[in-house]
């Protein structure tokens, strides 16, 4: 069963949700496609009482971070040079559909890559636009007779990965460093991908005293497509002058992804101490 | 993490019906997609001529949506906004200019707190921005904004459109 298949008993039973929704609901939230079948899908669901104008179109981008380990996703209308994107060979059928109120609507997506397309990792965006069939004016109009309405449309961006041949992946966590400010350990988890594949994984830090209690944990979803630099802020409060650890373990287990989909990889851990004074 | 979903959609339902609801989930997927709910729009009232009029990201005119997804989960938020509103009843060419600060924009973790949530230019967005832990896997995203008719501004109404896109992180 495929997981759209799988996700629609669950739309039915789930809605409908609340009558003021905007835009469709976006299922999975990650699509893996093999060379082998060449085709995905996604399934919208309206859940709103009004028809939904939905646009499907793709995009090209993955995880980046900046210097003070934010991460984000630029979007760009197609992959640059080098880059190995399946923006320009993928097709989505519908491309344009109204939802209408609490339907519906599965979306293929289609492959057709170049032939001797090389044995690798490929990537694109699925962006998917929704906005009302009715557009609202609000405002009132003054005795000069104007009047301002803005419509709001919401986009949802999801992952598309397509997989041909025999892939691996693996990471390199670089020392890692720790800053207490402000009740929070910021922790810097330097990735490096290895292999030939995006590593999907989840990083996770806690915080511990000497004595071995734990003072703070968190985690965060990676996916480390060349380099990755996030920054974990973990919430520790007050914490007494003494030498504190940071641990931190990164895996490729994800909760949010089907099983299988991130490829296994070996664990890295790496932890560091700090001081407050 | 469908019933994630479930518990996410459940206090609108129930709001919406004025009662509560209950649900059964026949299959569990992973991942919980991304919904959006229209709180308000961004309203600006009267315009009269020739006077700018501003709605503030923290107060009740302020668009409002909740954003809900994957529990603690990390989104990056996006704006596409428009420089000017053309008026739909005229002939192209009649519009209004509308205009965003660099605060105009505001997001919250959890709850429902215009005041209380961080600001952010909506012209560039934010990233890290999270996903409220259970029960209440969400976002809110305020925005408010800036019309400025002219003194001889033309009557009718001026519309436009802005996106907000989200992308898991």
């Amino acid at each position: 069963m495929t997981l759209s298949g799988r996700w629609l008993p669950a739309l039915l039973v789930a809605l409908p949700c609340p009558v003021l929704a905007q835009g469709v609901i976006v299922a999975p939230h990650a699509v893996f496609i093999d060379h082998a079948t060449r085709s995905g899908s996604i399934t919208l669901y309206n859940p709103g009482e009004q028809p939904v104008e939905v646009t499907v179109s793709f995009g090209f981008g993955y995880p980046t971070t900046d210097s003070a380990g934010a991460v984000s996703v630029e979007i760009a209308d197609s992959a640059p040079t080098g880059e190995p994107g399946a923006t320009a060979w993928l097709q989505a059928f519908p491309r344009h559909v109204t939802v209408g109120q609490q339907q519906r609507q599965t979306i293929r997506l289609l492959a057709t890559p170049p032939a001797g397309l090389a044995d690798g990792e490929y990537w694109a965006r699925v962006i998917v636009g929704a906005k009302g069939g009715k557009v609202p004016v609000i405002g009132v109009p003054d005795s000069s007779g104007i009047t301002v309405g803005l419509n709001l449309e919401v986009r949802t961006v999801i992952s598309v990965v397509y997989r041909k041949g025999a892939l691996n992946t693996g990471v390199v966590l670089s020392p890692i460093s720790a800053v207490y400010a402000h009740d929070t350990v910021g922790v810097r988890v330097p990735l490096k991908r290895t292999g030939t594949a995006a590593y999907l994984g989840t990083a996770r830090a806690s915080v511990v005293s000497t004595a071995g209690d734990l003072k703070g944990q968190d985690e965060r979803a990676v996916a480390v497509y060349y380099s990755l630099d996030p920054r974990i802020d973990v919430p520790v409060g007050a914490l007494a002058p003494g030498t504190y650890k940071v641990r931190v373990a990164v895996s490729t287990d994800r909760t949010d992804l089907p099983a299988r989909t991130p490829l296994a990889a070996p664990t890295v851990r790496d932890s560091v101490e700090f001081v407050v004074k | 993490m469908v019933v994630a979903l479930l518990l996410a959609c459940a206090p609108a339902l129930a709001a919406a019906q004025g009662q509560s609801t209950t649900t059964s989930v026949t299959a569990l997927v992973p991942g919980v997609p991304i919904t959006f709910l229209n709180l308000q729009d961004l309203n600006f009232a009267v315009v009269t001529r020739g006077v700018a009029k501003t709605v503030l990201r923290n107060t009740a005119a302020a668009g409002k949506v909740r954003v809900s997804g994957e529990s603690n989960a990390f989104a990056q938020i996006r704006f596409t906004l428009p420089t000017q509103l053309p008026n739909i009843q005229a002939l192209p060419g009649i519009n209004m200019p509308i205009s965003f600060a660099a605060n105009s924009a505001g997001w919250n973790r959890d709850t429902d707190d215009p005041g209380g949530g961080t600001a952010f230019n909506p012209a560039v967005g934010v990233n890290n921005a999270r996903f409220g832990p259970p029960p209440r896997p969400y976002i809110y995203v305020y925005l408010g904004g800036t019309v400025t008719p002219s003194a001889v501004q033309a009557a009718g109404v001026y519309q436009g459109s802005i996106i907000l896109t989200i992308t898991y992180l």
